[in-house]
């Protein structure tokens, strides 16, 4: 009882898969945690947001997940997204550049800079 | 005699040269295909996800969405031909346009007008040249396809087909509606289709021509059993296997509606099978070339064979006439010496 199978796949490739007992995402509605045996739902995450996962061998991914879907049944949590990256991954330095260049004052730039946003707090790097 | 082997010499050089080119270009294919049919791979998980993520809202609710629902007096219809920015492949642009003119003649049978998307230089290519109209094409990554690209082809699409929502709910004519929507730049269209080329194996890549909409989301049978197999195992527990999955769906809790859900679902995997659909036309492309490099570099052997042969021939017909006109001369000279 004490895990669940989670999965992130991201459209080019898969990028996490494995044993979790917690699986920490935020919706359009509000922030979701998940243990296991969580009842099934059907969630769409923030547009940019962060997703980490504690596996069940003691480590802990955090993730910049953008354009993502949860999907959670008891024993199964699938998040879909259209780019995913990995803390360790993130180039922070461009992720801050992307955060200063972006305009906020119209949509897209908004949109990039809520992306690199995520980046950021995924790489814990965010002021 | 010596200008003839000088032109065969020169075409076995720039034979040579070709053979180079053409074995270079199929070893790339070679180790491109690899790579293509790895990203196909990986892409796997995705759209598998993608579909039973989407056979569980379909069978809760929202079955009535515009991208789901058939339109009644469908006037237009969009094609997306996949095609390769590069030629060298062989056959490969030439069936994917052939089975696109045969699907827009199809079109045309049913009454409905199609309407041009492209991707790939040569299919750009190939409807200017015959003047055809081409509503948007997509030119530059054809060979490595990223989910950005696809992603930016399906927007415009949606979009064209969710403009074509409207003027298919009321009776009137398509005319009319359309008079309108060409100010507003966005072509409204009732239909999606698709026409790429699928990756069937190192030999086989089969043109193919799917609807993308109004799309019919695979819950059929195999899927919804391999869905409700995945399912089996967390409920059996709790519920009994007589349990129809009709009900089991019903658990599901959705965040936000369903109907939201929906809708920013489908665009996803309007995406998701576009960019399946360009991944394995890469591939294909690349085995295309591979297999079309492969028999042009064997036909430059061939060739340099030959002309090699014609060359020594020449040579040695060269040599045989020198060493009579020698020997003639020679004998010239002995018959006017005698004489004397």
């Amino acid at each position: 009882m004490a895990d669940m199978t989670v999965e992130l796949v991201a459209v080019e490739r898969r990028i996490w898969s494995g044993q979790a007992s917690f699986v920490l995402a935020r919706t359009t509605v509000g922030e979701i945690g998940v243990l296991p045996g969580h009842e099934p739902t059907l969630a769409q995450l923030e547009e940019a947001g962060v997703v980490r996962i504690d596996g069940t061998d003691g480590t802990s991914t955090t993730l910049a997940v953008h354009g993502g879907f949860l999907s959670i049944t008891p024993d199964n949590v699938t998040v879909l997204a259209e780019f995913a990256e990995k803390a360790e991954e993130i180039d922070v330095s461009r992720a801050r550049a992307a955060l200063d260049r972006a305009d906020t004052s119209e949509p897209e730039g908004a949109a990039a800079a809520a992306r690199a946003n995520a980046r950021l707090k995924a790489a814990g790097a965010a002021e | 005699m010596a200008a003839q082997i000088r032109v065969l010499r020169r075409r076995i050089r720039s034979t040579q040269s070709i053979k180079k080119i053409t074995r270079a270009m199929e070893l790339i294919a070679t180790s491109r295909i690899a790579k293509a049919r790895a990203r196909v791979d990986e892409a796997k998980p995705y759209a598998e996800q993608m579909t039973a993520v989407l056979t569980e809202l379909a069978n809760n609710s929202a079955l009535d969405h515009p991208l789901l629902v058939e339109r009644e007096n469908a006037t237009r219809a969009a094609v997306l031909v996949v095609t390769s920015d590069r030629g060298q492949a062989g056959g490969y642009n030439a069936n994917v346009l052939k089975e696109a003119e045969q699907l827009q003649s199809l079109l045309r049978e049913q009454g409905k007008e199609p309407v041009l998307y492209v991707i790939g230089r040569k299919g750009v290519n190939y409807f200017r040249f015959r003047r055809r109209k081409v509503e948007a094409s997509w030119t530059g990554f054809s060979e490595q396809p990223s989910y950005a690209d696809a992603a930016e082809v399906a927007r415009t699409l949606v979009a064209s087909f969710m403009a074509g929502v409207n003027d298919s709910d009321g009776e009137q004519g398509a005319e009319g509606t359309d008079g309108e929507r060409d100010t507003d730049r966005v072509q409204p269209v009732d239909e999606l289709h698709l026409v790429y080329t699928q990756f069937q194996n190192m030999v086989t890549q089969t043109p193919q021509a799917r609807r993308m909409a109004p799309m019919e989301v695979e819950y059929a049978g195999s899927e919804t059993e391999r869905i409700s197999e995945g399912e089996n195992v967390g409920r059996s527990a709790e519920e009994t296997a007589s349990q129809a999955a009709s009900e089991v769906r019903s658990l599901y809790e959705f965040e936000p509606d369903a109907e939201t859900l929906f809708d920013a679902l489908l665009p996803k995997y309007v995406g998701a099978r576009l960019f399946a659909a360009l991944l394995e036309s890469a591939a294909s492309e690349s085995a295309a070339r591979q297999r079309a490099m492969k028999a042009a570099t064997d036909n430059a052997n061939e060739l340099i064979r030959t002309l090699t042969l014609e060359a020594n021939q020449a040579r040695q017909a060269q040599i045989t006439q020198e060493i009579s006109e020698i020997v003639g001369g020679a004998d010239a000279l002995v018959s006017v010496g005698s004489e004397n």
